[in-house]
């Protein structure tokens, strides 16, 4: 495919308008057009079923659900220089330590269960995408699925607890 | 090349013109219901009507006000309306007659749909004023509400017949039907088809007491004449899909030729799209807070059980449709 470099370019340029932008709206905007263009690339890959998912949850959800929290508060941008907190970067150490749980957790894995995935192998020419992914997360993925669910679950449990807080002080 | 680009405007430009009509047979339609004429002085019975309309609103000046976000002001309407004739492209006539038949048709439409709010956000927000963001506000809100209901609608059916394909969907049908295994589910995405185009009594994004014309306050002229095209477009778009979903697509239940799939097609979008007027001219308006509630605590509920139920049934009794 001849569109695909351009594409790429057009995805790193946008992501980068992202944080280059002062306009929190301007950003978001580029924040979307960055998942517009990488669920075309995904459809251009041939991977159709992720990239419309990426149009319907990323584009038709999540990035709404930004634009409509940002259109509804009184946009003040800090103007002040963020200095290191330990407290703050606590959700950084926390998704480096994550990442290398995966890391580790999926080797040893793949290592244990090396049959199944090269029955696996032999599904791949023959299904069409949204089974493959099925088989994937269900079969071989299942411990990053169920990690992930984990994580979900933290980020929804996190604000919960947040908003308790609040109310026990005011 | 030169073909396929023919195809595509035989494609929009009787949509276009159903478009335009469909403003005329709503006056004629709602004229009738509370016992007036409608407008019939333009050409016979009025027919001419839409034409006249477009000739006004393309002849206007086009204002573009001081403080907006001009780029993004003029963008929006295109997306809009770009949107909605992109989504036409999986849609079938006949047996073989679409655009484009691809495998993942039905989360396409989805998909497509989801891409729509964007533009109504921007057109919204890029005005600078206060009551067209809250318009546009109310409009996100209720949209993104009731997508959930639809999209679960459709997974619905996708369940039983474990095939994203229309045509398959559509074929599926010849047996019944979904809108009498189904009857629940048709009614609950009728309701969320009138509240995802922003018809009455859902038309809080623009309630003309409120909030004038809602997110689109700012616009005139052409632009304004695109938006107004897209959410008419919307409609038929979506009384297209609950046709292909519960009423058997280009199906005909009496003719045998197959020249009558069209119509045949055409005739049960018509139908919905003279309930979507019948609802109009019949309900009042609710409220938002009423709106909000009727989504996510009786509606959502019964479209979350009912998948469950269906889901299960399939299971049980193994009625798992491999094509």
């Amino acid at each position: 495919m001849i569109i695909t470099p351009f594409i790429n370019i057009l995805i790193f340029i946008f992501g980068l308008l992202i944080f280059l932008f002062i306009n929190p709206i301007y950003s978001v905007l580029s924040l979307i057009s960055v998942f517009i263009l990488t669920g075309i690339l995904f459809i251009f890959y041939g991977l159709t079923f992720i990239g419309l998912s990426y149009f319907i949850i990323y584009v038709g959800a999540i990035s709404i659900l930004f634009i409509f929290a940002i259109m509804m508060l009184e946009t003040d941008f800090p103007s002040t220089i963020k200095y290191l907190d330990l407290k703050k970067d606590i959700p950084l150490i926390t998704g480096i330590l994550c990442i290398l749980i995966y890391y580790y957790l999926d080797l040893s894995y793949i290592n244990n269960n090396k049959n199944i995935i090269s029955g696996i192998n032999n599904i791949y020419f023959y299904s069409s995408n949204i089974k493959l992914i099925g088989y994937c997360l269900y079969t071989t993925h299942c411990l990053w699925l169920i990690l992930i669910s984990f994580i979900l679950l933290l980020a929804m449990i996190g604000p919960i607890i947040l908003c308790l807080k609040m109310n026990k002080n005011y | 090349m030169l073909l396929s680009l023919i195809e595509i405007l035989l494609l929009i430009f009787p949509v276009l013109f159903a478009i335009a009509f469909l403003t005329l047979t709503e006056r004629k339609v709602m004229g009738s219901m509370q016992r007036r004429v409608g407008p019939n002085k333009v050409g016979i019975f009025g027919i001419l009507q839409p034409i006249a309309d477009g000739i006004k609103l393309l002849l206007k000046e086009t204002i573009i006000p001081y403080q907006s976000n001009k780029l993004l002001l003029i963008l929006a309407p295109l997306l809009i309306f770009t949107i909605n004739l992109i989504g036409w492209a999986p849609i079938p006539f006949s047996k073989g007659y679409q655009i484009s038949d691809m495998e993942l048709g039905i989360i396409y439409i989805l998909a497509i749909s989801s891409i729509g709010v964007v533009g109504i956000i921007l057109a919204g927000w890029s005005g600078n004023s206060k009551y067209s963001l809250m318009g546009c506000l109310r409009t996100t809100a209720q949209l993104v509400s009731y997508e959930l209901l639809l999209g679960l609608t459709i997974l619905t059916v996708i369940l039983i017949i474990n095939n994203f394909n229309i045509n398959n969907i559509i074929l599926f049908q010849q047996s019944i039907y979904f809108f009498i295994p189904l009857l629940p589910l048709f009614i609950i995405i009728f309701i969320s088809a009138i509240a995802e185009t922003n018809r009455p009594p859902f038309d809080l994004v623009e309630s003309e007491s409120e909030l004038v014309s809602g997110a689109f306050t700012e616009y005139s002229s052409f632009s304004f004449a695109l938006i107004f095209l897209g959410e008419y477009g919307a409609m038929i778009t979506m009384s297209t899909l609950i046709t292909i979903l519960f009423l058997g697509g280009y199906l005909q239940p009496f003719f045998i030729n197959s020249y009558f799939d069209s119509i045949s097609l055409g005739i049960k979008i018509c139908f919905l799209l003279f309930c979507f007027i019948w609802v109009r001219s019949t309900l009042p308006r609710v409220k938002f807070n009423q709106l909000i509630s009727l989504c996510w605590k009786s509606l959502f509920p019964l479209v979350l059980g009912l998948f469950i139920f269906v889901s299960s049934l399939v299971l049980i009794f193994n009625l798992t449709y491999i094509i």
